[in-house]
């Protein structure tokens, strides 16, 4: 029978017909237990075939017992809130606490495994389009077996709810596929090919969705009161009743699928690894490729944000960018003559001046002073620079180059050429020779004064970090000075980590204080940052440089030869073969800083302070999974700073998949998944009151409309489902669904107890009473 | 058999653009669901045609009448023959009281995966009438739903749902004077048996006629004879079908008619049909019979009127009887 809820639906066919179809029924039911058991395993395939496919694809490390068991706990736990409603609302609630709690308490060894497995896939991608460089993440935690089997199962619960939803749900075959299919397109992007279970799995899966998707009896309703076994719709001339989800039609579903995947993947196993030929014009293809090897190496903010026309230089500015996002589009185009397999660097900006947000010019400019000094390595050459995107306001000058011999051969300021001397090797500082400018005692007070100024609350970081430096003692003042800037470089080759994405600075910490003591990772600013600043320290006067750098591989790759005459543009010794004119794109990936040291009688010099990036950890960025999803929860306790290296050192060896270690390998604090749960209690009772306080308030409303209106039906409903809720709660009235006499029975009984054990004596005539109600509702 | 454009487009769809992404990306491995998506189309067509006409359907009812305020339910069954199931088919049918006529077209969605299986179909019933549901078209449906074939189909089924009785007090009353006697009768009728069918105790209102003098004369006591056909001429019952009292009148007609039948009286029921303006006699002595009558009553046409059977029976010059005259709770008796 349909309640009244239901019967307020149908009242025009009550009142004109006099006859509603009721509650369907069929007499072989389903078993509401199988029905969650075949949809659970339908999620548990899915979730493993897509999410171990693609491990197994990259061969990536995990525990596979402990995942393929904890899969099927998770699907099949999902697979049955579907039960009935007490089990839906209340276990949805219990996984959502457990999901939250677990994250926060693992999100370390999770973090470190998603960063693992996009590390592997990353290389991988680097491999197959051969990039240079590769956006490689930050693990926290070393042993990846252990880490990448946390993290595949957080990433195989949260599969497995989004798999409830599209498969218990809706039994939705293309959102199955959404979900699921990304995972192993990850890997047969670039061909790799998982195995043939994991492939059978997926289709299995499709075409059993499809099967039941397409049957119409697929669907389950949550059980609960108002729920029926037949799903009914009402339109407008049309009611349909469906029924919900039939086991037969699963275990047909399955057999068929089955066997049509099976005889499909063995049919078709061979040729899955052979690449279709191209197709002509497949401009797509090549776009695509373009969007991910951008990701592989910058990460998805690649997409967004990018530097617009500033041509990658800071200026001088520090701290305040947490990631490097070139946007790799061609910001000077460079026409030179390469001598040596050196890198080339054009200098923009000279930072003398230190502050914790960054670098600044002398207030006094000795430029002119410093293009006064003659160099003669024995080297002649020219070059020329277009200015395409990079930032107008300076110029890209390379070593040693008078800024003021500046020519512009055409019209356009954007392009200019410029004479300068070559250094062909280090070996060209070694003779000696006389600083004729240190003379100028202003230059000396800059020298020797500005450019060994260091914050004072610096010095104490830099001081303890000298405690690590060790320099070779030189006789020769330049010789000890390039000793100092090479140890320094060591020490950072040694300790510390290059990374495009090693988060902005704290607002109240130094540049250079922090990345020295908490950060030990960042991009070239950072190194050259800081290694400036403990040369000054160590009596060394350098300064800090932002320009342009030209490694020899862009010359190799990218470098078109022109029709020049060579002898116009260089003349002196080489040190390659190349002898051509080269005219280098250089785009603004190639933005560089760097530090300049002072040599006596050379003036200010290039040192490359910055460490390679193809050891451990190239350019990170925040991928997806990078960022702390939680850290408003778990800031207090599991942040990476209080964590610091020591976890790391403890959990180096990769010793597989031990369940012990789960909860060793944190000093886990209780306090703080104590405050996360607290706060997700509070918000679910917060969200239990207003729901109570929202109800209570639209029936008031919904009532004083009905009054006002003078609707005396809908009154009478509302008053009539009180009554019976109320005889219900009692437990007078015990029928399911009882009829007007069954309430008036109870009513009665209720009335007679009531007055048995009250004082106050209700007298009511529920004849009358339910005579009136009867008249109303069935009117 | 018709194809569904849509489902197909989007299957078509789906096989196009796994092909473009295949070809595109150069990726072998989605071959593998074009093809699952390909083979899938003649599996489905195949089981389609061989199980579409294996299904026979029937329809019937729980109980042949139920008494408000119960409802009647009615049974859907089917068999199948064949060794593959169907997924779905739809079954069309409508359910109306016909007191009330609805043409709203019903749609009930089931799956044929059993060899035998059965669907009850409640009709929640708010008045008394004839609840009837008739079953019109049947739609099959292949696994992707991509082929239906409809089959048009006539199964019918109905339920009275009767008034419940009410006390209607000492029934028939005594009839005012002596009715026609035998030779009388018969002059009407045509028709004269002097067959005795059974002898019974007299009761006031019986005609003098009937005593059967001898044997009330040896037991001391009067006895009446009960002739085999005379007898039912007696009384007639003529329940009006108005619109605004239907179901008083239903409800009066029937506690008249189970107290006579209980009773053992001969009686007739004159059940009009306002728009053939035609009656027809029923005469009831058990339960099924009562059912009969009742069925056929529900099946007439409303009307406004208060006395549209009465005045047709006695323009028509009916049978000579005491009639009795059954307007909502008014049960009046005249000749």
């Amino acid at each position: 029978m349909l309640n009244f809820v239901e019967k307020l639906i149908y009242k025009k066919e009550i009142s004109e017909n006099r006859v509603i179809v009721g509650e369907l029924t069929q007499e072989k039911k389903s078993s509401r237990f199988l029905l969650c058991f075949f949809k659970g395993l339908l999620i548990f395939i899915a979730t493993y075939c897509s999410i171990c496919g693609l491990l197994d694809a990259f061969e990536i490390p995990y525990s596979k017992a402990v995942v393929f068991i904890g899969f099927a706990i998770f699907s099949f736990y999902v697979a049955f809130l579907y039960y009935n409603k007490l089990v839906f609302y209340l276990f949805y609630i219990i996984l959502f606490i457990a999901f939250t709690v677990e994250l926060a308490r693992y999100y370390l060894p999770a973090n470190s495994g998603f960063q693992a497995a996009l590390n592997i896939i990353a290389n991988e991608y680097s491999d197959y389009f051969a990039l240079n460089t590769v956006r490689e993440a930050y693990e926290t935690i070393a042993n990846r077996y252990y880490t990448v089997t946390i993290a595949a199962l957080f990433l195989g619960a949260f599969t497995a709810i989004l798999l409830n939803v599209t498969i218990s749900g809706y039994m939705n075959a293309f959102e199955t596929a959404l979900v699921t299919f990304p995972y192993i397109e990850i890997a047969l992007f670039i061909h790799k090919i998982p195995s043939a279970i994991y492939l059978f799995g997926l289709l299995f899966v499709y075409t059993t969705v499809v099967f039941l998707q397409f049957s119409k009896h697929s669907r389950m309703q949550v059980k609960g009161k108002k729920t029926h076994e037949f799903i009914r719709l009402k339109r407008k001339n049309k009611d349909s009743y469906s029924y919900q989800a039939d086991t037969k039609v699963f275990l047909y579903s399955y057999a068929v699928s089955f066997i049509v995947s099976l005889v499909l993947v063995i049919l078709l196993h061979a040729p899955l690894n052979v690449p279709i030929s191209k197709v002509a014009g497949n401009e797509i293809h090549r776009q695509t490729q373009e969007y991910v090897k951008m990701y592989i190496e910058s990460g998805y903010m690649a997409f967004f944000d990018k530097y617009t026309s500033k041509g990658g230089l800071a200026g001088g500015r520090l701290g305040g960018v947490s990631q490097v996002r070139p946007d790799f589009q061609t910001d000077l185009v460079v026409t030179f003559v390469p001598i040596n397999y050196d890198s080339v660097y054009l200098k923009a900006f000279t930072g003398s001046l230190y502050v914790a947000s960054g670098w600044y010019k002398n207030t006094v400019d000795f430029t002119d002073l410093e293009n006064s000094r003659e160099y003669d390595f024995g080297n002649t050459a020219k070059m020329q620079v277009e200015n395409i995107d990079a930032d107008a306001r300076f110029n890209y000058l390379p070593y040693f180059s008078d800024s003021g011999q500046i020519e512009y051969p055409g019209s356009s300021k954007n392009t200019y050429e410029i004479t300068y001397n070559p250094v062909l090797s280090s070996n060209d500082y070694k003779p000696y020779k006389e600083d004729t400018l240190i003379s100028d005692y202003d230059y000396y007070d800059y020298v020797y004064g500005i450019c060994l100024e260091v914050p004072d609350n610096v010095k104490e970081t830099l001081d303890d970090t000298l405690t690590q430096i060790s320099v070779e003692d030189k006789d020769d003042i330049n010789e000890y000075r390039i000793a100092c800037a090479r140890a320094v470089y060591s020490y950072f080759f040694n300790n510390f980590r290059y990374t495009m994405s090693p988060g902005s600075t704290p607002s109240k910490r130094d540049f250079v204080e922090y990345f020295l003591s908490t950060q030990k990772r960042g991009f070239c600013a950072h190194f050259a940052s800081a290694t400036t600043l403990l040369l000054r320290e160590m009596g060394v006067p350098a300064r800090y440089c932002e320009g342009y750098v030209i490694p020899v591989n862009l010359i190799y790759e990218n470098g078109v030869l022109t029709e020049y005459e060579y002898d116009e543009w260089y003349q002196g010794e080489k040190a390659i073969e190349l002898e051509n004119v080269i005219e280098v794109p250089v785009n603004d990936s190639y933005a560089h800083a760097w530090v300049e040291i002072y040599l006596d009688g050379y003036g200010f010099v290039p040192f490359e302070a910055t460490i390679p990036s193809f050891e451990e950890e190239a350019a990170a960025g925040p991928g997806l999974f990078n960022i702390n999803w939680f850290s408003v929860l778990t800031n207090n306790t599991l942040n990476i700073e209080n964590l610091g290296n020591g976890t790391n050192n403890e959990t180096t060896g990769n010793d597989g998949f031990g369940i012990n270690g789960i909860f060793e390998i944190f000093d886990f604090n209780t306090a703080g998944v104590k405050v996360t749960l607290l706060r997700i209690l509070a918000f679910f009772v917060s969200a239990v009151i207003l729901y109570f306080v929202i109800r209570f308030a639209v029936i008031k409303i919904k009532l004083s409309i009905y009054k006002k209106n003078n609707d005396e039906y809908r009154l009478v409903i509302y008053e009539y489902s009180r009554l019976s809720a109320m005889l219900k709660r009692k437990k007078f009235l015990k029928k399911k669904n009882p009829l007007p006499s069954d309430v008036k029975e109870a009513y009665d009984l209720y009335l007679a107890y009531y007055n048995n054990t009250h004082k106050k004596q209700k007298e009511i005539d529920t004849e009358k009473l339910f005579e009136y109600y009867e008249r109303i509702m069935y009117s | 058999m018709k194809i569904n454009i849509l489902t197909l487009i989007v299957y078509i769809l789906a096989i196009a653009a796994l092909s473009a992404f295949a070809l595109i990306y150069e990726q072998p491995a989605i071959v593998l669901f074009i093809l699952m998506l390909l083979v899938l189309f003649p599996i489905s067509l195949a089981i389609f045609l061989y199980a579409n006409s294996r299904f026979e359907f029937s329809l019937s009812y729980k109980t042949p009448y139920v008494e408000e305020p119960n409802s009647p339910t009615f049974l859907l069954e089917y068999v199948s023959t064949s060794r593959f199931p169907l997924f779905s088919c739809d079954v069309y049918f409508t359910a109306d009281n016909r007191f009330y006529p609805n043409d709203t077209v019903h749609k009930l969605s089931i799956p044929l995966t059993q060899k035998k299986n059965s669907f009850s179909i409640p009709i929640e019933s708010y008045d008394i009438g004839l609840i009837s549901v008739r079953i019109e078209k049947i739609v099959f449906h292949d696994y992707l739903s991509i082929f239906e074939k409809s089959v048009d189909i006539t199964l019918d089924a109905s339920v009275p749902v009767l008034p419940k009785e009410r006390n209607i007090g000492d029934f028939p009353p005594a009839v005012p004077k002596d009715g026609p006697d035998e030779f009388t009768e018969s002059e009407n009728i045509g028709n004269i048996s002097s067959d005795v069918k059974e002898i019974r105790e007299y009761r006031p209102g019986d005609r003098l006629q009937r005593i059967h003098w001898k044997l009330s004369a040896k037991l001391d006591d009067l006895f009446v004879k009960e002739m085999a056909h005379t007898s039912s001429l007696a009384i007639i019952l003529i329940p009006e079908l108005t619109k605004s009292k239907i179901h008083d009148t239903a409800q009066s007609l029937l506690s008249c008619i189970k107290v006579m039948y209980e009773k053992k009286e001969r009686f007739e029921l004159c059940i009009y049909n306002d728009k053939a303006t035609d009656y027809k006699f029923f005469t009831v002595t058990n339960e099924e019979e009562m059912i009969e009558a009742m069925t056929h009553f529900y099946c007439q046409p409303l009307y406004e009127g208060e006395e549209n059977a009465l005045d047709t029976y006695v323009n028509s010059s009916g049978k000579i009887a005491t009639v009795i005259h059954i307007v909502g709770k008014k049960i009046r008796i005249g000749e």
